[in-house]
Formats: structure tokens, sequence, C-alpha cells
């Protein structure tokens, strides 16, 4: 039995979890063991036993009519208060604020700048029958649209350069194929057809660049 | 039909539908109520507890972990709440104990109409013991109401108290030994002609934590 009383302190040691089964399984049928032939530690854990039913005791006590109670018309109604009480702060919030109605003002102001930049850059570049006009592009009696000086228009769209080599070169495998950026500028296909003017020598027949 | 999830509620919820929102309210309510009373005696300010919770539980939706049971996080909210309740209440107690008593900290005989020979009855003994269990340190109330009266794996309590599971188990060893102690010591001052008054806590809450806390006056240190 010497044995046993040694093992005494440290068994004791776990007997509190064991009690409520929270004690790991090696360790478990290690304190199985030794309770089976210590009387001392077998008291012990019959009062920490006794003490974990009472505790359950509260628990049955604490159950009985909770299910009587409704926390919800409680809990919407804070939400709500909270809710109204944001509204509030945000509406003083807007009031105090300076300029407001100058602020509401400039997303439609913008808006309208930016349709209206849309619609001159629409008409601009030949949609209908407006007029072409390109910055740069000559005026007067060598302008594009007049008809007597058809042959110096020709003359004066600028011949495109040969594309470059690196313009040309194959994709490789992955490549994205990119549309040839260095191509010179070139007046609107429209503007070819309306005027009768010939187009670009060096992309004639080749669609695929432009 | 079968019932939304808790995470479905919550995602609804989360969109703005209240009645998503009342269907976690209604469903987790009487644990949230449960958990609170066993940790707070008084019902009326458990009730506010468990109310403030989902509140809490509200304003934060947007924050919800949904590798996480929404019942834990309840309990969490729950926990940490009453905890806080019972830690001002703690220090609003030793402040006042200590300018009735001038440290005289060990007057804890009180007088009651319990009489020892009397056998308890069920209500009696609930009372004894949440004034047993309200004489510990929250840290050690908490861990014990959760895996005692709700029944809950360490591991889980663990994620509750954001606690490592080690402390968990170290606390709930630490916890049921207190209880134990705390509650033969009422018997033998009872059995010794001191009456105890059995449904307030003690005046001074037993902590040998040594986790922080330091400052609380305590009992005993055993």
């Amino acid at each position: 039995m010497s044995t046993v009383n040694q093992d005494c302190p440290k068994i004791r040691q776990h007997l509190a979890l064991f009690a409520g089964r929270d004690l790991e399984e090696p360790l478990c049928r290690l304190v199985e063991a030794h309770l089976a032939a210590c009387g001392a530690c077998s008291a012990e854990l019959s009062r920490t036993l006794a003490a974990r039913e009472r505790i359950s005791v509260l628990g049955a006590q604490t159950a009985r009519g909770l299910d009587a109670i409704d926390l919800w018309p409680a809990v919407r109604e804070s939400w709500a208060r909270e809710r109204e009480a944001a509204r509030t702060e945000v509406a003083a919030l807007n009031l105090s604020r300076p300029h407001s109605t100058r602020r509401r003002w400039i997303p439609v102001s913008l808006a309208a700048a930016a349709a209206a930049i849309a619609l001159f850059t629409a008409l601009h570049w030949g949609i209908g029958d407006a007029q072409p006009f390109a910055p740069g592009a000559p005026q007067g009696p060598q302008a594009p649209g007049n008809t007597e000086n058809v042959a110096q228009n020709v003359d004066l769209v600028p011949a495109a350069e040969p594309v470059s080599n690196g313009s040309l070169r194959r994709a490789g495998p992955g490549e994205e194929r990119l549309r040839d950026s260095s191509a010179p500028l070139i007046f609107p296909r429209s503007w070819h057809e309306r005027t009768g003017a010939g187009q670009p020598n060096s992309l004639a027949g080749d669609d695929s660049l432009r | 039909m079968t019932e939304p999830t808790d995470h479905e509620c919550v995602r609804r919820a989360q969109q703005g539908d209240e009645r998503a929102f009342e269907v976690l309210v209604r469903r987790h309510q009487v644990r949230a109520l449960r958990v609170a009373r066993n940790l707070v005696a008084d019902p009326d300010e458990a009730q506010d507890l468990a109310q403030e919770a989902f509140l809490r539980v509200f304003r934060s939706l947007d924050r919800f972990d949904f590798e996480h049971e929404f019942s834990t996080w309840l309990y969490r909210i729950v926990t940490n709440l009453a905890i806080d309740h019972l830690r001002r209440r703690r220090v609003a107690r030793s402040t006042a104990a200590n300018a009735d008593d001038e440290g005289n900290g060990i007057d804890l005989v009180d007088e009651s109409n319990t009489s020892p020979d009397r056998p308890m009855e069920a209500g009696e003994t609930a009372a004894r013991v949440r004034a047993c269990i309200a004489s510990l340190a929250p840290h050690f109330q908490s861990v014990l109401v959760l895996r005692e009266l709700e029944g809950l794996a360490c591991t889980e309590i663990a994620r509750i108290v954001g606690a490592t599971h080690v402390t968990v188990r170290w606390r709930l060893h630490r916890g049921r030994k207190l209880f134990q102690e705390e509650w033969e010591r009422r018997e033998r001052m009872a059995a010794a002609g001191f009456f105890d008054r059995a449904n307030e806590p003690a005046p001074f809450a037993v902590d040998d934590s040594g986790e922080g806390d330091s400052a609380q006056p305590t009992i005993h240190d055993r």
C-alpha cells in the first residue's frame, strides 16, 4: 500500500478533471487504477462528484421559466431606436454641412459636360452629314470638303509610311495580336468616299493593319 | 419546409432582412438567457445582458466569421458582457467593503434564517450554489458555467473565452476545487453555529488565478 499512498497527492490533482470526464485517456486509466486500490482518494472523488451534482441543481433552477421570456420585442425596439438615432444624426450632419445645394449640382454639371463632349466628338469624327474637321487639317480652298481641289486633296493625304518591321512581326505563341499603333494618321474612310479621293496607296488592300 | 441554418440567417440579416434576425434571436434567446442568469444572479440584469448581447450581435453582423458557429459567437458575447458586469460589481463591492471594514476582510459571518438542520430544498441549494459560484473570480465562473451547466467541450469553451485549451482545463480544475472548498467552508460555518447568507455572494471573491486581477481582494489563497 505504500506505493498507493505515494501516488495519492499526484492522483488527487487529477480528480477534479476526472470527475467531469475531462481527463485524457491514459491519465484516466491511471486514476481509475489508483482509485480501485485507494479508499481515501475514492472518498475525495465522492466529495468532488457531490459538488458537481450541486452545481447541476443550479442549472435546473435557472432553466425554469426561460421559455416564457421573449427577447425579440425589446431587441427590436432598441434596434429601431438605434436606427432612428443614427438617421437623425445623419440628417443633422447634412443640415450642418455648408453649400449642400451646390454640391448636389456638381455631379449633374459633370454629367452634362461629359454629354456635350461626347456629342461634339461624335459630330467631329464624321458621324452623319456633318462636315469633318480635324485639328490641323487644311481649311479654305484646300479644305477636304472642296470638290474643286480633289486632286490636290489627294496629295494632301499624307502617304502612309511603310510599316516598320517590328509592327509586322508575327505574334508569338500566347502573345496578343495588337493593332498597329505606329500607322500614320489618315483621314476617315467616310471623307475619302465623299470626296472621291483615293485611298492611301500603301495601305490599299491591307485591311489587317487598320 | 426546412428551417434556415444559422449561417443562412446571418447572411440574410447582413442584407437587412429583419425576419432572419428575428429567427436568430428566437432560436438562441433561451441559451443566451440561461448563460446570463447562471453568471448574474439578478434575473432582470441577466435579461438586460442577453438583450444587449443580441444588439451587439446585430451591430457587428458584418464582422461575423462564417468559420465558426453562430452559437459560439453569441456565447462569447454574452459571457464577455457578464464577466464585465461581474468585474464592475466586484470593484464596487470591494471598494464599499474596504470603506466599511478598513481592511478587516475576514468578517464573513452573517445572519440568516437558514438552519443547518433543516433539509435544503432545491431552490435553497441553488441559491447556495449561486453564492459559492459568485464568490469565485469571473474567469472561473464563466468556465464552470459553460462546462457544468451548458455542457460545452473544453475546446469550444476555449474559443468562447478566448483562451487556450490548456488554460481552460486549468481554470476548470481550479474552479471545481475552489467551488468545493467554498461549499464545504460554508457548511462548516453553518454547522459551527454561524449562519451564512446563502442567497448572496461573499463580499470578497475567491481568486487564486495568478492571471492578473491581482488588485482584487481574496479571502483565501489555498
